[in-house]
């Protein structure tokens, strides 16, 4: 039995390394839940549930947000007001 | 604001709107983002300033009051959406992306625009759309 080309080995490795990865993405789309997270200087981090007064908040300022730019969704396919400018200012 | 630096009033509007759709080639996530300066007047907007600078402004109210202290970063991921806040340099950014959008290469990104903007740049940051590895946090 003829050992297997090297080429192969390598393509197996790095073909395992890419599954792993996808699996791993599937993962977190589905377990990933809603969060607010809030970091300061220093670097101190802070969490706040969604069932709580300041994470409701959040939420919501957030939504506000996401309703405003989700209109535009689609507006990127046509370029953009500013590309369109530069493009005339550009020779 | 949580960083007192006056370089956001010096900003001009050509600069960040430039910087903007340079966000917009380099993050294709993105659904629509605003900078605004020191004061929270928008500087530019995708669309719609006033309503971005209504909602920019209840979001880090909202966001300062929460913790007791001015925030410096804001992620918030929901079903619909992600919205991504950073204040540095005297300005502030705001981004709305799709879900599971890499926080941290966006994060770096709208700091390094608004660096950028603040040094008096055009908010491009390098120019060529290459990132600094050692420099993502």
């Amino acid at each position: 039995m003829t050992p297997p080309k090297p080429h192969r080995v390598l393509l197996e490795r790095v073909s395992g390394y890419a599954d792993e990865a996808a699996a791993y993405m599937r993962r977190r789309r589905v377990s990933r839940r809603p969060f607010a997270r809030l970091y300061y200087p220093g670097g101190r981090a802070a969490d706040h549930a969604a069932d709580t007064d300041s994470g409701g908040e959040l939420f919501v300022a957030a939504g506000r947000l996401i309703e405003v730019a989700g209109r535009e969704r689609g507006a990127r396919e046509r370029p953009s007001l500013s590309l369109r400018d530069r493009a005339k200012r550009e020779p | 604001m949580v960083d007192t630096v006056k370089a956001g009033n010096s900003v001009p509007g050509e600069a960040a709107e430039q910087a903007l759709a340079f966000l917009a080639e380099m993050a294709p996530d993105l659904r629509g983002a605003a900078i605004l300066d020191a004061s929270g007047a928008v500087l530019a907007a995708t669309d719609e300033p006033r309503r971005w600078e209504e909602d920019v402004a209840a979001l880090l109210a909202v966001a300062d009051r929460a913790g007791g202290e001015a925030v410096e970063q804001i992620h918030i991921a929901t079903e619909q959406g992600e919205v991504f806040a950073i204040r540095n340099a005297g300005l502030a950014a705001v981004a709305v992306t799709e879900r599971f959008a890499l926080a941290s290469v966006l994060f770096f990104d709208l700091r390094s625009i608004l660096r950028d903007l603040a040094g008096g740049g055009d908010g491009r940051a390098g120019g060529d759309g290459v990132r600094d590895v050692e420099d993502i946090e």
